[in-house]
């Protein structure tokens, strides 16, 4: 039973980082830009929120200005890799690492701040499920739980319809072919800054959300969280389909996030490991998840050395651009 | 309609790699012309191009479009806001769309060409039959693949579609850096003569550089010799149409001292 219920709160956790997920998906996959800003931001997201709502601002509110305040962060570092050439990998640490300051001064000096639970946007509906006679943690999970799905769905359905337009077109066209964007009259520099916005104000959001979850945040929160999305994102690929359609990606980014999260929560439930340990296994993951294709093509290589390949030319050469598409994810300059 | 004038474009400048591409380049593009243009490796051909579209600012002298008698100087203007002036195709046919993207909506992206671009829908049911159309002109079967991604298209296709968005939006002058270089023989062959069909069709002036002697000779009213980033040759009309491979090769070894035209210009 105990796992169950451990499980449950670990879908809601999922869904919350979901945003997140997403957020890295937009840099990451679309722009095909490796923003290592989402550190900082996270915490950015943490800091702002609780702060707010210790002003006595709503938590709704709180966590939509944190968003607003986390395309600043996007904005930064998109002027520092157009404007003024930085690399792309170097933007982003930087101001990720000039984040880890200003979150400081945001939190008046402290490294972490924190609400008490009624504060919490999750408190009404977490009340609510009480008051219809659930037990205090199946109501907090299943609190979590709907707000990381109603977050989830409507950033989705902004997305969708977002790249749907003539903006989000030129958007996805820059990340796909720069100079044919430029040739057909796109603004790219504007283009990747607006992705770099949109991307770190989903992800402020995501660490507003997962901060009130936890009831505390500060500049822990974001180490390690850009590797977190790439599993989500790696996760979730592996239900992708060529042609699936843009929303259902994005839902998959998301059950990719809640997948990342019932593994680390089984892990730490059967005290197989430290919870301190969760951010080795997430490099773990993503590595083994990138690697997988390269060492079935050489087990595959050497089986039809051997005489035992199945695989005939035709099904190779289909393989080959799902295998590349899989190893795309090294970083770019 | 185009003009430059003295434009002298220099790379690296002030260190051991400096190269002199484009050493005063005075070059008058007319409304109906199409130029095409030959020249060594290194002659400064693309770097013509490239000067026009605005990838590279010229260190010296003005690039200038007369748009319906108002005259322009572009030296200044960013490469993507001359777009809406310019039609280009690439020689790798991997540059000119987005593989990615759907065929249609390569289109709709080159549709908007020149305009401000909104939040409202990329592509409109309407414009999507109107893109089917005009790629079933080409009869390459890809007007029953419009939400094929571009990816999946051989070069030749790739160059064709490239070039129906070049041309979807009528520019005032299409640019083709070896547009048929990457292709075979045969693909080449009809890249070309959509090339020729799509510019007949708008009466859209082109500059075309080409590593080909026969289709330099071939296709256009004008032809154009680069030789250490300078026009060395410039025949038109009558003239140009009488020209043989022969007298090309001549003209180059005058023009360059005696030197002999190198491998890739012997063998096309």
């Amino acid at each position: 039973m105990g796992v169950i219920i451990s499980v449950y709160g670990g879908i809601g956790q999922g869904l919350l980082w979901a945003v997140l997920g997403i957020g890295v998906y937009l840099t990451f996959r679309i722009l095909d830009f490796p923003d290592l800003t989402a550190e900082g931001t996270v915490s950015l997201g943490c800091a702002v929120g609780l702060q707010f709502i210790n002003e006595d601002i709503s938590p709704l509110i709180a966590t939509l200005l944190a968003a607003l305040i986390g395309i600043f962060a996007g904005l930064c570092t998109g002027l520092l890799h157009t404007k003024l050439k930085i690399p792309a990998v170097l933007s982003g640490i930087l101001t990720m690492i000039a984040l880890y300051s200003i979150n400081i001064r945001i939190m008046n000096g402290g490294t972490s701040v924190s609400i008490q639970s009624s504060q919490s946007i999750l408190a009404p509906l977490k009340n609510a499920f009480m008051d219809m006679g659930m037990e205090r943690q199946i109501a907090t999970h299943t609190s979590t739980a709907v707000v990381g799905l109603t977050a989830c769905a409507l950033v989705i359905a902004l997305l969708y319809w977002f790249f749907g337009t003539q903006v989000g077109a030129a958007m996805r066209a820059t990340g796909s072919n720069e100079r044919m964007c430029r040739a057909q009259g796109i603004d790219t520099d504007s283009m990747k800054i607006l992705t770099l916005c949109l991307s770190n104000g989903l992800i402020a959001m995501a660490g507003a959300l997962v901060a009130q979850h936890m009831s505390y945040g500060g500049t822990n929160v974001g180490t390690g969280s850009i590797v977190m999305g790439l599993a989500a994102i790696i996760l979730g690929e592996a239900f992708m389909g060529k042609r699936s359609p843009f929303y259902v990606k994005l839902a998959l980014v998301a059950l990719g996030s809640v997948l990342y999260y019932i593994i680390i929560t089984l892990i730490i439930f059967y005290g197989l490991l430290l919870p301190t340990d969760t951010k080795l296994i997430t490099a773990a993951m993503v590595v083994l998840a990138i690697s997988l294709p390269r060492f079935r093509r050489l087990a595959r290589i050497a089986l039809d050395r051997l005489g035992f390949g199945k695989a005939d030319k035709k099904e190779k050469f289909m393989m080959e651009p799902q295998l590349r598409a899989n190893q795309k994810i090294e970083f770019k300059r | 309609m185009l003009q430059l004038d003295r434009v002298v474009k220099v790379f690296n400048e002030g260190t051991v790699n400096e190269k002199l591409a484009l050493d005063g380049v005075s070059l008058d593009v007319g409304e109906n012309d199409f130029v095409t243009v030959i020249g060594g490796n290194g002659a400064g051909k693309s770097t013509l191009l490239n000067v026009i579209c605005g990838l590279h600012a010229p260190t010296s002298g003005t690039v200038s479009l007369n748009v319906d008698g108002v005259e322009i100087n572009l030296s200044k203007m960013l490469e993507h806001k001359r777009a809406k002036y310019f039609g280009r195709v690439f020689q790798d046919p991997m540059m000119g769309t987005a593989a990615t993207m759907e065929i249609q909506e390569n289109l709709a992206l080159a549709m908007l060409r020149g305009d401000r671009r909104n939040l409202s829908r990329a592509l409109k049911k309407k414009e999507a039959s109107f893109f089917q159309e005009r790629l079933a002109q080409f009869d390459l079967g890809l007007e029953t693949r419009m939400s094929s991604k571009v990816g999946l298209l051989s070069g030749g296709q790739r160059q064709a579609l490239t070039l129906l968005m070049a041309t979807l939006r009528r520019p005032r002058l299409l640019l083709l850096d070896e547009h048929t270089a990457a292709l075979d023989p045969k693909t080449a062959a009809k890249v070309m003569e959509i090339t020729c069909e799509l510019t007949a069709e708008q009466r859209i002036p082109a500059v075309m550089i080409t590593h080909n002697m026969k289709d330099a000779i071939k296709y256009g009213n004008r032809l154009i010799m680069m030789n250490e980033g300078q026009i060395i040759y410039d025949v038109s009309g009558e003239e140009k149409s009488s020209l043989h491979v022969r007298d090309l090769l001549l003209r180059f070894e005058q023009a360059s001292g005696g030197e002999l035209a190198n491998d890739r210009l012997l063998l096309a």
